[in-house]
């Protein structure tokens, strides 16, 4: 049920509400605020408060499931890279007897890759900036030279 | 060739590109002559990039010669300056973005190039895609091209200034509250706010990320449709893009529409937010029209415009100061007036008041769901008259006024504003046709079929 319109807060509350928004207004910032806050407090006013505790669709999460038809796929892409690929590592470890600290290589290589797609990002990137400078200048319009009608 | 004998349509321009007789370069010369000519009134362009288009005009003239087709191919559009284009200055009409050169295109952007349309230019909005038309920037507010001091709607204020004036065929809006669909019901035009995520909003400077749609706007449905093919489609890297099915716009135009169960919110217009005479006139003969094609008409109820309002709103109000806080701690005299008014409100709000907003949403997205079960296309006007004067735009009264275009964003459903008439003055009217989410293609298609019986395509602003 729309609830009655909150009244406007007094110069001292507005300065509390500020100081926890952390700005810093000047005299007629604040009177241009007072006047907006005025109107979307209005608005709230008009928002339904009245909810049953167990009724609350704000805070739904849609999770989309794992396909049923390709279960092998994510294992698959994830092997190298998370703990398949760290079992792998240590299997081979364990077969050629190594001590555990075989692990390591695995590890490298596992952070390897993606920090190698960071690489190839920051080459794109420059790539574009090159693309960039080389194109010719636009025809921008210098705000001097429009005229602005009241 | 600099002028030309009539502004095309996208579709038009795409069939004389396709037969040979019109180049893109003759057609983006041609554009850039007007643009020159009539911009420096309409201030619609923030940049013009002059270069890189007769470049990329030359190089889809080349491709097309090599065998290359396609419905954008050598197309000229332009772009709302909240659009990230590698290497190309957005400022999104701020002067804290003055000197921003994005390295990367918005994913619509990449879209649009890889189909071989060419940019024209950045186009003017409202700062940050919010507020309204200001004075206090660098540059000036676009200017309606039906009469100069006339405000152009917004946020979308050159994009819509631009395809009506005929100094681009097709834009690149956004819509939160109606940024897409207001411009283009003051501006004449076509406008459609998709499903939210229907189309990536990757690259594209946000302003309230639950409400957020990017969207295409053109002379007519049928360009819209043809632009959406390209702009639709899923993108893993916007968290909120959805791998929609994605029916062929454009070819599905010409399907009858005979059978559509058209629902029509009377009380919108003629209680919650009450129209003036001639846009009920007007509304009376789109009725006439869609009936004319076989459309089932009937009253449709649904919560008032101001419940949509005060959700939209308190929602765009928070969203939009959680994005900017951090500027706004340290740079707030740098924004404009009707910036601040607009969103440090947000500062404000609780979290149980956000809260509450996306609450009452899911309810009114419920209520908009039960009425689409009973109706095919909802039909309203897309504000109650015709554009004001920019004279009369009042800073301070941001949040007086309700929109009829929010409810669509509120109730995250695709909305397409059309042309429906004219008031006396000569002054264009937006009909609006909302369809169930991901249902374009029929909103689409009744916009088309609309337009060819309505036939008023032929009527540009004067002096274009």
């Amino acid at each position: 049920m729309p609830q009655s319109m909150p009244p406007s807060p007094s110069p001292a509350e507005m300065e509390i509400l500020l100081a926890r928004a952390g700005l810093t207004l000047n005299p007629g910032q604040i009177a241009d605020l007072v006047l907006s806050w005025r109107q979307v407090a209005g608005l709230i006013a008009t928002l339904p408060r009245e909810r049953k505790m167990g009724d609350d669709q704000a805070f739904a999460f849609r999770l989309t499931p794992p396909a049923p038809a390709s279960p092998a796929a994510p294992a698959k892409a994830a092997a190298g890279r998370g703990h398949a690929g760290r079992a792998k590592a240590l299997a081979n470890a364990q077969k050629a007897k190594a001590p555990l600290k075989t692990k390591a290589p695995a590890k490298t290589k596992a952070r390897a890759k993606p920090s190698a797609a960071p690489a190839k990002a920051a080459a794109k990137a420059g790539a574009g900036k090159a693309r960039a400078a080389a194109k010719p200048p636009a025809r921008a319009k210098p705000a001097a030279a429009r005229p602005t009608r009241p | 060739m600099n002028t030309l004998a009539a502004i095309p349509t996208i579709a038009e321009a795409a069939r004389l590109l396709a037969a040979r007789k019109l180049s893109s370069l003759e057609l983006t010369r041609a554009l850039l002559a007007r643009i020159e000519a009539l911009d420096p009134v309409l201030n619609a362009f923030l940049l013009v990039t002059e270069k890189p288009a007769l470049a990329a005009a030359r190089a889809a003239d080349r491709a097309r010669a090599a065998g290359q087709k396609g419905a954008l191919l050598g197309i000229p559009l332009a772009y709302k300056d909240i659009y990230e284009t590698a290497g190309v200055r957005t400022t999104a009409h701020s002067r804290l973005l003055a000197q921003n050169v994005p390295t990367q295109d918005a994913e619509t952007v990449r879209r649009l190039s890889a189909a071989g349309a060419v940019m024209l230019g950045k186009l003017a909005t409202h700062e940050f895609a919010i507020g309204g038309p200001a004075f206090d920037l660098p540059w000036p507010p676009a200017r309606n091209p039906w009469d100069p001091h006339r405000f152009t709607g917004g946020s979308s204020s050159g994009s819509g200034a631009a395809v009506a004036a005929g100094l681009a065929l097709g834009a690149l809006g956004s819509d939160t509250g109606g940024s897409i669909r207001l411009p283009a019901a003051y501006c004449g035009i076509a406008g459609l706010k998709p499903t939210p995520g229907l189309v990536s909003r990757r690259g594209v400077i946000p302003l309230a990320p639950s409400l957020d749609t990017a969207g295409p706007m053109a002379w007519t449905a049928e360009d819209c449709a043809i632009l959406l093919d390209v702009l639709a489609g899923h993108d893993p890297a916007d968290p909120a893009s959805v791998a929609a099915p994605r029916p062929g716009y454009a070819a599905g135009l010409a399907a009858p529409v005979r059978g559509l169960r058209v629902g029509l919110l009377r009380r919108f217009y003629e209680h919650d937010v009450p129209a003036t005479p001639e846009t009920r006139q007007m509304m009376q003969q789109a009725v006439a029209v869609l009936r004319d094609l076989g459309c089932t008409v009937e009253d449709a109820s649904l919560p008032a415009v101001q419940e949509f309002n005060a959700v939209g709103r308190v929602i765009i109000c928070a969203e939009a100061y959680a994005q900017h806080e951090a500027t706004i701690r340290t740079r707030l005299s740098e924004y404009s007036r009707a910036f601040r008014m607009r969103v440090l409100p947000g500062a404000l709000i609780r979290a149980a008041e956000y809260l509450a907003a996306q609450r009452r949403r899911t309810d009114l997205i419920a209520a908009m769901r039960a009425t689409m079960t009973r109706f095919d296309v909802l039909l309203a006007p897309a504000t109650a008259g015709p554009a004001p004067l920019l004279a009369e735009q009042r800073t301070d009264e941001g949040f007086a006024v309700p929109f009829l275009t929010t409810v669509a964003n509120v109730a995250a459903v695709p909305s397409l504003v059309v042309c429906g008439g004219f008031t006396a003055q000569g002054l264009p009217l937006g009909l609006e046709m909302m369809g169930r989410p991901f249902e374009e293609a029929t909103i689409l298609r009744l916009g088309h079929h609309f337009e060819q019986v309505r036939g008023l395509r032929s009527r540009r602003p004067p002096g274009s």
